[in-house]
């Protein structure tokens, strides 16, 4: 039984990387669309990177849900009929039991909340990687030199920077500016924060 | 209350396929958190964009405060599941849980999220907020839950994002100086 449910919780961790992973990548699609973040488009194309990223999710939900009808798991048919996740026997689902059976107690091979979590984060940032991945291919292969002037004066740094151009190329103008201007920016925020905010509190005490 | 949302299960079989997948542990939490990401990146300028940053801190902050209340009252009143208290009486069309019923962590967690992102975006909030209150009678619908438990579950989240807003606005500029890094190394 024991070996079962390592088998059900490695499986359901592997699916559930894939499922976090399309969805972060779906909604990231979206997202860059909207702020015309190009550098992080996986099309060259605004309109159809905001379609992909909506059939990137709408792709992941539905392969998530219907895999246990063509892989073995913790959902053999005939054994999860009444949604609950104890004296499940291991093989193929049924279409009839596909809405229970990925609902599996963390006890019986399910994954824990925290679990959920870490993989979460795990996935937006291999989502975000594989995107500038991605996106630095279509902006120095797929577009015009015009899109990729650069950076002008090198007041655009970080995600601004990715409007007009790739994550690779952008990195070094942003890591300039920091070095440049991070401190004349950190003292003006320090400036500019509330009276009551504990930094400013502590560096008023410091001063007097 | 719970007898009656859960009396229905059973009068339409795809609504509880529907049900069952929407009260899923690994549905709306993810929803929730992939929108929590992208809003990391929306916004037409570094300054509306920051605000939406902002949403984010506060919404990822709120979910370890949520969590640790919960925790907390979990370790000090163990309420059993409905399912347990009512027995034969309701139909359970879930996975029977194991922890206690009383604050409802799912809905501690897309409640932190929903109202982080609702401070800063009353419009995505208020969508969020929709969907979490959807998630919740779900969970009471497939008996998981009583309704006390999730509306308790919600207090607790919205809590934890208005503690985090405030201790946000309490350890300005930090968050800034911290963004102000993030964007050196190209991420913000």
């Amino acid at each position: 039984m024991s070996d079962q449910i390592e088998s059900a919780a490695n499986l359901m961790a592997r699916d559930y990387l894939i499922l976090a992973f399309l969805v972060s990548l779906g909604s990231l699609q979206i997202a860059v669309s909207i702020s015309h973040i190009r550098g992080l488009w996986l099309l060259p194309n605004r309109t159809l990177t905001r379609a992909l990223g909506i059939a990137i999710i709408i792709f992941g939900i539905a392969l998530y849900i219907l895999a246990p009808l063509w892989i073995q798991g913790p959902w053999a048919a005939g054994s999860v009929t009444d949604g609950t996740s104890i004296d499940r026997a291991w093989g193929t689902a049924d279409i009839g039991e596909i809405s229970a059976a990925r609902n599996l107690n963390d006890i019986h091979g399910g994954m824990a909340g925290t679990a959920y979590a870490a993989y979460f984060i795990l996935s937006a940032v291999l989502a975000t990687i594989f995107a500038a991945a991605i996106g630095a291919f279509n902006v120095r292969i797929m577009d015009s030199p015009s899109f990729r002037r650069g950076l002008g004066g090198g007041h655009t740094d970080g995600l601004d920077a990715l409007k007009h151009s790739d994550a690779i190329s952008t990195l070094s103008t942003s890591l300039r500016n920091l070095r440049r201007t991070g401190i004349d920016d950190a003292r003006q925020q320090m400036r500019s924060a509330h009276r009551w905010s504990i930094p400013s509190m502590i560096e008023r005490m410091w001063r007097h | 209350m719970v007898l009656w949302i859960n009396g229905f299960v059973g009068t339409s079989n795809a609504f509880d396929h529907l049900a069952r997948i929407v009260a899923s542990d690994y549905l709306m939490p993810l929803v929730f958190s992939a929108v929590m990401f992208a809003i990391w990146f929306v916004g037409k300028d570094v300054n509306e964009r920051r605000r939406y940053q902002y949403a984010t801190i506060i919404g990822a902050t709120a979910i370890g405060f949520a969590n640790l209340v919960v925790d907390i009252i979990n370790q000090n009143y163990d309420r059993a599941r409905p399912f347990e208290d009512l027995g034969d009486s309701m139909t359970l069309i879930f996975y029977q849980s194991t922890d206690p019923s009383f604050p409802a962590n799912p809905m501690a967690v897309v409640f932190s999220i929903a109202t982080g992102v609702w401070i800063f975006d009353r419009r995505i909030g208020w969508i969020m907020m929709a969907l979490g209150i959807t998630y919740s009678m779900m969970r009471v619908y497939v008996g998981t839950f009583y309704p006390t438990d999730v509306i308790g579950g919600a207090i607790v989240g919205i809590l934890a994002a208005l503690f985090s807003w405030f201790l946000f606005e309490l350890l300005k500029p930090i968050p800034q100086i911290i963004l102000r890094l993030l964007r050196g190394i190209g991420v913000a």
